[in-house]
């Protein structure tokens, strides 16, 4: 079976720095990982690699297969049949993952209409509403019809993040990529979002690879983790296995920090 | 002080924001109608010598007479129209111009956006004066035209710049990355998400090149680069009430307040349109 993303040996500098240090990892159709790692670890480019949207002043080099076509070096036409069909992106801060100017209904239509133009189906209309409102409805979102007629600046920061999810769900991709979607988030929220995409990535039966700064975070929603320090991978596993036994140095200290955060918190999650 | 002080100000911002897109488009609409008018209508003849000359404001003339006894309001009712084709003509020009060269510098490589800003660059520090005297040069006589062709140009190079560092700041954004993922094409993301997002910023500044181009026509006219006699622009007829400034001061001062009347509706409106177009600054229902 061809793998959804495998990343092979994957460089990634800039100018003299190496931001992503030889990095390998394979993701199977239905399969959870869980990028791990400080801020500036490079788990970020990591994924916008994968997709083909590093910023030019960043030049990969090694291999990134989406559904078995090559992505680094591709022309951004090829991949842009691939995204949006393949793959799909939550991001970290709800506020400019959205356009301001747009009603978030209409946002969300737009993946929804050339995602079933791409399958050969032309939907507008009241079928189009219809798929949307449904869509609204996955997501969790109250009173579907009045947030989609809102601006972003008109709903809450998890209603902004569901309106997000409805976005990346829109295109239907066999692989979702969530790069800290519930940091910007208060801890209530967050608990809400994680399950509302732990749920939606079982029951579309998606890939997901989950992006996160927070062990307790990624433990509750994928099945294997690979711990990144500094561009480099310093530890890969289940994810049990990873937190209950950390062989790196780094994993330990990271693995002792959670906890010691959870006992501060007088052991509330 | 109590919440209650601060509770009773004196006119909400939608009242005042209101106020301004109304005096805008009072202050425009008056131009616009004036403009119209003269295209089937003036007091007088344009060309013809209707009562003696640098006669001082009356019933018969409005804002006097000029130094020929042509009817002075007549000459600045027309002034209007040559303001407003100016003013349309030159923005149209540097606009159509200045955004699709900056949006382009924006989404080019590196190297063609360092060759571009340098162009604007240079392009911005060249006087337009002299751009406009080229212009001038290069068609063989000075017209409304050549002048609007030249104004055109020194502000597409000022509109370029600024849409590239607008357009450059919106394409950072997640929901252009959130775009790129999702397959949106590059086209697509111009229009539907670039262009909108600049436009706030982007129609204020237009509103104040209006102005400017306006006023820079009239210092063209002024120097002879402008349309030539008989239109009657307002800069032409401020240069020609130079030499008899003291004896019939109206004519400088007539169509000076026009110009500036002008120019200050142009910018009000433009503040009050772009509030219209942005949600974000619409009061909450």
């Amino acid at each position: 079976m061809t793998p959804l993303l495998a990343v092979d040996h994957l460089t990634l500098k800039a100018g003299q720095t190496t931001l992503v240090h030889d990095l390998s990892f394979v993701i199977q159709p239905g399969e959870r990982l869980g990028l791990i790692g400080e801020s500036g670890s490079g788990k970020s480019l990591t994924a916008l690699a994968s997709t083909g949207l590093l910023p030019p002043a960043i030049v990969p080099h090694g291999s990134a297969r989406l559904i078995g076509h090559e992505v680094i070096g591709a022309p951004d036409r090829a991949l842009n049949r691939l995204r949006g069909t393949a793959v799909a992106m939550v991001f970290q801060e709800p506020l400019t993952a959205l356009d301001p100017l747009q009603r978030a209904g209409r946002q969300v239509a737009e993946p929804l209409r050339r995602r079933a133009r791409r399958d050969g189906r032309q939907i507008h209309g009241r079928a189009l509403e219809r798929e949307l409102l449904a869509l609204f409805e996955q997501v969790a979102l109250p009173e579907p019809g009045r947030i989609a007629r809102s601006y972003p600046h008109e709903l809450s920061g998890g209603q902004r993040q569901r309106v997000a999810i409805a976005m990346a769900l829109a295109c239907r991709p066999q692989l979702l990529i969530a790069d800290e979607p519930t940091t910007a988030l208060d801890v209530t929220t967050q608990a809400e979002i994680l399950k509302l995409l732990d749920r939606l990535v079982a029951e579309r039966d998606m890939a997901l690879l989950f992006i996160s700064h927070d062990l307790a975070v990624v433990a509750g929603v994928v099945s294997r983790v690979i711990v990144l320090r500094q561009g480099v991978a310093v530890e890969a596993g289940p994810v049990g296995e990873v937190f209950s036994r950390p062989r790196d140095a780094y994993t330990s200290s990271l693995v002792a920090a959670a906890r010691a955060f959870d006992a501060a918190l007088g052991g509330q999650p | 002080m109590t919440g209650l002080d601060r509770a009773a100000p004196a006119a909400s911002p939608r009242q005042r924001r209101r106020l301004t897109l109304t005096v805008g488009l009072v202050l425009v609409g008056l131009n616009v109608a004036v403009a119209l008018l003269t295209l089937v209508w003036t007091p007088y003849d344009p060309g013809g010598m209707s009562g003696g000359r640098l006669a001082p404001p009356s019933l018969a003339h409005w804002a006097g007479t000029d130094r020929l006894g042509r009817d002075f309001f007549t000459e600045i009712m027309i002034g209007a129209r040559i303001a407003l084709i100016v003013g349309i003509g030159a923005v149209g020009i540097g606009a159509a111009l200045g955004v699709t060269l900056g949006v382009l510098a924006a989404f080019a490589t590196r190297a063609a956006d360092d060759a571009l800003a340098a162009t604007l660059d240079i392009l911005i520090a060249f006087p337009s004066l002299l751009i406009a005297m080229l212009v001038v040069a290069a068609s063989n006589s000075a017209s409304l035209g050549s002048a609007i062709v030249a104004l055109g140009i020194a502000l597409a190079a000022v509109v370029a710049r600024l849409t590239r560092i607008l357009a450059k700041g919106v394409l950072q954004k997640d929901y252009i990355t959130a775009a790129r993922v999702s397959g949106t094409s590059w086209p697509a993301i111009v229009f539907r998400h670039v262009l909108p997002n600049i436009w706030p910023t982007l129609a204020v500044n237009l509103a104040l090149q209006f102005g400017l181009a306006v006023i820079a026509e009239a210092s063209l006219s002024y120097l002879g680069l402008g349309a030539p006699p008989p239109n009657a622009s307002w800069g032409r007829l401020l240069q020609e009430a130079q030499g008899t400034v003291y004896t019939a001061p109206i004519g400088a001062v007539a169509p000076g307040i026009a110009l500036v009347l002008l120019v200050i509706g142009v910018n009000l409106l433009a503040d009050g349109l772009r509030d219209v177009g942005d949600p974000t600054r619409r009061v909450a229902r």
